[in-house]
């Protein structure tokens, strides 16, 4: 999947699986017994982003489901007609209002979440949903924790965001070991394995750029409207294809270095005969990929591109000779 | 193709069964009422049965195992408590709704887990772009789907959670799970040893809820991030190991990041260069040296030998 500039994900293609109906039958199920009447299959497709006629199918489906013994009592009754459907019985769809324990952990990882970017006590709404929670589901509140990041200058970017409005910011660059003052319109702000980024126009590059946010030293809102792109890049997930800039690269990794696979956004993974796992990533600068090389050290072997086969040893030897 | 609908319309009638049944049932069970049925075989049924079990973990449902006495000693029999697998009314007003929904909007989580909390609470759903993204910051927490729901329930009700752990059978009480850094954690008392532990949820292989809700105590006044320390490099991976802080130093270049991401009690000294010597944390020696490396050649590790040894060695390995 990929992820468009809104951040939305692309839809896949190809048939669905079983796994993938039957998630969304226990979806639609209940709404449409919440309807309490017929429903048009165009607004109920619409309503769940699908086509009608996977639509017809999947209900077509379901009314072949029930249980032992399949008495005509035993599956789940609806009507389809031309135009539309009702579910006259609600056989084995109760509680159709109440969440399922996975959504309720949805739930509240994305109120924990919230709580984390907005410090916990700005936001009264939010705290008195989660004083009511409290009430309801203690234990799974009191279960689940989020330990998001909440970097200072995120609040400035996000406003200057929504406001399609220009930001100036200092930007710590580890791989040059330099501080720059650039100016850049904030288009995406995510967080992705705890780490905060800002992705949009740079005037200093004059090109899409995405930054961490924790290494902006500082940042001041410039009151002018920012440039915006139209071809911001589409990544895989955030990161990675149709990105330019980025060199595709493939690494083979022991066991021992297969802390890698947590850690950064890859491609692809595939097993080796050998038993070594092949990755393959995009890769920002040489300076970076030597980076991370090195803390890989002998259990990583780079396959492609061929000019940075021998990055890691000769990275490697300049660090050693500094010990030396 | 006629396969594919076999499949699906098996797994619904799987769920509905375990379900709405009143005792839980074991496999032999499952396999003489399901329709349509599993393949003859009794080692193709099975795979297919395991297929199905991971199917609906993956959909969230905490599946009850529960190991049979009398005549059916041994044997496992299955069920889905509705009473586990669905949360209490929550009464909630329309303006707490929206919060919600706000909140569900940016997180980026399993499709069918926010689209059902959002069909719910009267939003619309998606369910090709399942994980549809709005407002004005996205966050992707990496949940590991499968194993989320009833992990969190262990927690949530105190029971007792089995599951395999880089090959090892674990039973533990699991006193909370916390998201952290891109990854999900559970802390948890190991029964076994009697010792507080942190599994990482994506590498736990089927936990399962055994026995009853209670069966432990949490102890008083526990609180989860106090016992998940956030600096990788405290967390001890050696418990023979002596020396638990290094002093690194830095090139000018990057001294003033470290001492922003160390603090200023860290700096042993500043040099007249811009550079300086920190007092670094190094119990866990693998994040030490990803921390130290991290800066390649613009900081060294001067002290202790042991450690500045550790690393000399290591660099030795990378330029063969």
């Amino acid at each position: 999947m990929s992820a468009d500039n809104t951040g939305n994900i692309a839809r896949k293609r190809g048939p669905r699986s079983a796994e993938e109906r039957v998630k969304g039958l226990l979806l639609m199920l209940p709404w449409l017994v919440q309807q309490g009447g017929p429903v048009e299959l165009q607004a109920m497709a619409d309503h769940f982003g699908m086509s009608v006629a996977n639509l017809v199918k999947d209900l077509e489906l379901a009314t072949l489901c029930g249980r032992p013994p399949y008495s005509p009592a035993d599956y789940i009754e609806l009507i389809i007609d031309e135009d539309t459907v009702v579910a006259t019985i609600p056989r084995f769809i109760e509680n159709a209002q109440r969440l399922t324990l996975a959504e309720g952990v949805a739930v509240l990882t994305a109120l924990k979440s919230l709580q984390n970017v907005q410090g916990g006590t700005s936001s009264a709404p939010l705290n008195t949903l989660l004083d009511k929670l409290e009430k309801v589901l203690a234990p799974q509140l009191e279960a689940l924790d989020v330990d998001l990041a909440n970097p200072e200058h995120l609040e400035i970017l996000r406003r200057a965001k929504d406001a399609n409005e220009s930001v100036l910011i200092d930007y710590f660059s580890p791989a040059r070991a330099e501080v720059s003052t650039r100016e850049i319109t904030p288009e995406q702000i995510f967080a992705d394995r705890g780490r905060w980024y800002v992705r949009g126009h740079d005037s200093k590059a004059n090109e899409e750029r995405t930054f961490r946010v924790d290494r902006i030293e500082s940042a001041k809102r410039t009151g002018r409207t920012g440039r915006v792109l139209k071809t911001i890049t589409s990544a895989g997930r955030f990161f990675g294809v149709g990105n330019d800039s980025l060199t595709k690269t493939t690494i083979d990794l022991k066991r021992n270095a297969e802390w890698m696979l947590d850690n950064y956004p890859l491609e692809s993974i595939e097993n080796n005969a050998d038993g070594t796992k092949r990755v393959t990533l995009y890769v920002t600068s040489e300076h970076w990929l030597g980076r991370l090389l090195v803390r890989l050290g002998p259990d990583a072997k780079v396959v492609s591109p061929r000019k940075w086969q021998g990055l890691g040893r000769d990275t490697a030897k300049a660090v050693l000779k500094r010990y030396q | 193709m006629a396969q594919q609908v076999d499949t699906t319309e098996r797994l619904l009638n799987l769920i509905i069964l375990l379900r709405t049944t009143s005792d839980a049932l074991t496999f032999e069970q499952i396999r003489n009422e399901l329709f349509p049925p599993y393949p003859p075989s009794h080692q193709a049924a099975r795979q297919a049965f395991e297929r199905d079990k991971r199917a609906m973990r993956d959909m969230g449902f905490i599946i009850d195992s529960i190991t049979l006495g009398g005549m059916n000693a041994g044997t496992t029999a299955y069920r889905i408590d509705p009473s586990k697998n669905e949360l209490p009314d929550l009464g909630l007003t329309t303006d707490e709704r929206e919060v919600l929904r706000i909140a569900l909007g940016m997180l980026s989580i399993d499709g069918a887990w926010k689209g059902g909390a959002l069909a719910k609470l009267g939003g619309e759903t998606d369910l090709d772009g399942s994980t549809s993204m709005s407002g004005s910051m996205v966050i992707d927490l990496h949940a590991p789907v499968a194993n989320l729901p009833v992990v969190v329930d262990a927690a949530a009700n105190r029971s007792v959670l089995k599951f395999e752990y880089l090959g090892r059978t674990r039973s533990v009480h699991p006193y909370g799970v916390l998201a952290r850094d891109g990854h999900w954690y559970v802390v948890a008392n190991d029964a076994t040893i009697n010792e507080l532990r942190r599994f990482r949820l994506d590498r736990i292989e089927n936990p399962n809820v055994h026995g009853d809700a209670n069966a432990f105590t949490k102890p008083e006044g526990f609180v989860l991030r106090d016992h998940m320390p956030d600096d990788p490099k405290t967390m001890n991976d050696d418990p023979e190991a002596q020396d638990d802080t290094a002093v690194v130093l830095v090139d000018a270049s990057l001294a003033k990041g470290v001492e922003r991401e160390l603090g200023s009690g860290a700096v042993v000294e500043r040099l007249q260069s811009g550079g300086g010597k920190f007092r670094v944390a190094c119990a866990n020696r693998w994040a030490f040296r990803s921390w130290l490396l991290g800066m390649v050649d613009r900081a060294e590790v001067l002290e202790p030998a042991s450690v500045r040894a550790d690393v000399i060695e290591w660099l030795k390995g990378g330029a063969k």
